[in-house]
């Protein structure tokens, strides 16, 4: 049983890798295929536009009621502000927006590329000279590293702008301060590190999206199971990494 | 022409092709026929690379498929049109954007002259005025017409189908394969097809060959396998339940 679970963890690593140099190996040939990635990039962010807005106006304002809650009469409400906008840019912006999109874009892409494979789609590509590699999984994986930190800014500044709303009607912090709050104390590393984080996650989520497509067998069964596996291992993967980049950048 | 030789494949335990031997000449149209699940779509997609054999050797135009680079393979397949069982249209393209991708892809074309090359070989196959649908919107048949108008479209010398009028009512069936025919008349396509349908087989082929236990157990033309006096391949054309072969469900 140990050999089995060992043989099938390296051949899910190797999988993997296959896939993501087929994606970087094709990184040569953006300029080529501008409208695929285009494209790409336009209904990942689109698609993904109003879970995320919605995520993030409520993830600003709890983070800021429960800064305010937890300090409430130890700390001036100038660090309200700060508390929130470092909370936000550090970790909750980069790793709400991974794993929202994770849910919303991996799975698509699984269904998609997993439907192509087993309706023979990916079978008539290569037979038209069509490198799938460069087709479909170079545009979905470089469409990730574009499109995750793009809107991970825009929840980032839509939490902090969540966090004033709560700041003002809920806890009677004027704006002035809760902004200069926000100012206060900021390390340019602090915003680099969780868009760097960010990059990662858009990378992850191209790439498993991809990967456990390719993997699908069988029909309809075999599609909705690589579904379910490209957001699970997805959602599991930016974890991880969320911690061991965190331990890199911020040492 | 595309030689083959000494074909072996398995998937796990399961040995599907035990040495193939087959030659295909330019401008003939083979017939492979067999039981479902003989291990035809097999010899198919090994044919065109799309599955790598265990042993032995497929020859496209003298280029042999072993050890060839990726980008040679992918220079080889532009030479070759396929049909899928499943027609496999790109189902987010519409029907002109399916023909001409190959030529999207791969040729510097402007659009309205892919477009009208599009429309030339879906006339060709006898559609009009379905470039703009989308494959959800086509019937079974006009799929398949479809699927061979995108297979022929970059001009290829040799035309695959994989099971051509599996899923198609006889009459839409017999209008295939009178399609196939003058397609490989017309354009003096190397043609070959992979089939359980034996009157399909009779229509189109020059030469049909049977698959069996992994291995061409018969090859001859029409004519031939009619007057065989293999038991086999009789009880295969007659389709008798009883016989030789056995296996299948």
């Amino acid at each position: 049983m140990i050999i089995g679970a060992v043989r099938s963890f390296f051949s899910y690593v190797g999988g993997v890798i296959i896939i993501l140099t087929e994606g970087f190996k094709n990184f040569h040939r953006i300029p080529k295929s501008y409208r695929l990635i285009l494209n790409q990039i336009l209904s990942m962010g689109i698609s993904s536009l109003p879970i995320v807005v919605l995520v993030s106006v409520f993830a600003g304002m709890v983070t800021c009621f429960q800064a305010a809650f937890q300090t409430k009469a130890y700390v001036p409400e100038l660090y309200v502000g700060m508390s929130v906008a470092k909370a936000v840019m550090i970790e909750l912006g980069p790793m709400l927006t991974g794993l929202v999109v994770a849910g919303r874009v991996s799975s698509s892409i699984a269904a998609e590329l997993g439907t192509m494979k087993v309706t023979e789609q990916i079978d008539a590509l290569e037979i038209m000279g069509i490198d799938p590699g460069r087709y479909l999984v170079m545009p979905r994986i470089f469409s990730g590293i574009i499109t995750l930190p793009i809107l991970t800014i825009l929840a980032e500044i839509i939490m902090i702008l969540g966090g004033l709303f709560v700041s003002v009607y809920g806890l009677d912090i004027s704006p002035y301060i809760y902004l200069r709050g926000v100012r206060t104390n900021f390390i340019q590393i602090e915003l680099w590190g969780g868009l760097i984080k960010s990059v990662v996650f858009g990378l992850i989520i191209g790439l498993m999206g991809c990967y456990h497509g390719f993997q699908s067998k069988g029909g309809a069964e075999g599609v909705g199971q690589a579904t379910t596996r490209a957001v699970v291992s997805a959602m599991v993967l930016i974890l991880i990494f969320d911690y061991f980049i965190a331990r890199v950048v911020f040492a | 022409m595309i030689r083959i030789k000494g074909l072996w494949k398995s998937f796990g335990d399961n040995k599907v092709l035990k040495g193939v031997n087959l030659d295909i000449e330019t401008g003939e149209t083979i017939v492979v026929i067999g039981q479902s699940g003989c291990g035809k779509s097999v010899l198919m997609k090994t044919i065109v690379g799309l599955l790598i054999p265990d042993d032995g050797e497929i020859e496209i135009e003298n280029v042999s498929l072993k050890n060839i680079s990726r980008k040679k393979l992918l220079e080889i397949r532009k030479k070759i049109g396929m049909v899928f069982q499943s027609s496999a249209l790109f189902d987010s393209f519409s029907v002109w954007e399916n023909v001409g991708l190959g030529l999207i892809e791969h040729s510097k074309m402007s659009q309205d002259e892919i477009m009208r090359i599009a429309r030339e070989k879906l006339k060709l196959v006898g559609l009009s005025d379905v470039e703009d649908m989308y494959p959800a919107e086509l019937s079974g048949g006009m799929k398949k017409r479809v699927g061979i108008a995108r297979a022929i479209a970059m001009n290829p010398q040799f035309v695959l189908y994989d099971e051509p009028t599996t899923g198609l009512d006889p009459i839409i069936a017999d209008r295939i394969n009178n399609l196939i025919v003058e397609l490989q008349k017309e354009l003096n396509i190397t043609t070959i097809a992979v089939t359980h349908d034996i009157i399909s087989a009779y229509k189109i082929a020059d030469r049909i060959a049977m698959l069996y236990d992994g291995e061409i157990i018969f090859d001859g033309t029409p004519k031939e396998v009619q007057n065989t006096d293999n038991p086999y391949v009789q009880q295969f054309i007659k389709g008798e339940g009883e016989g030789p072969i056995s296996g299948g469900i």
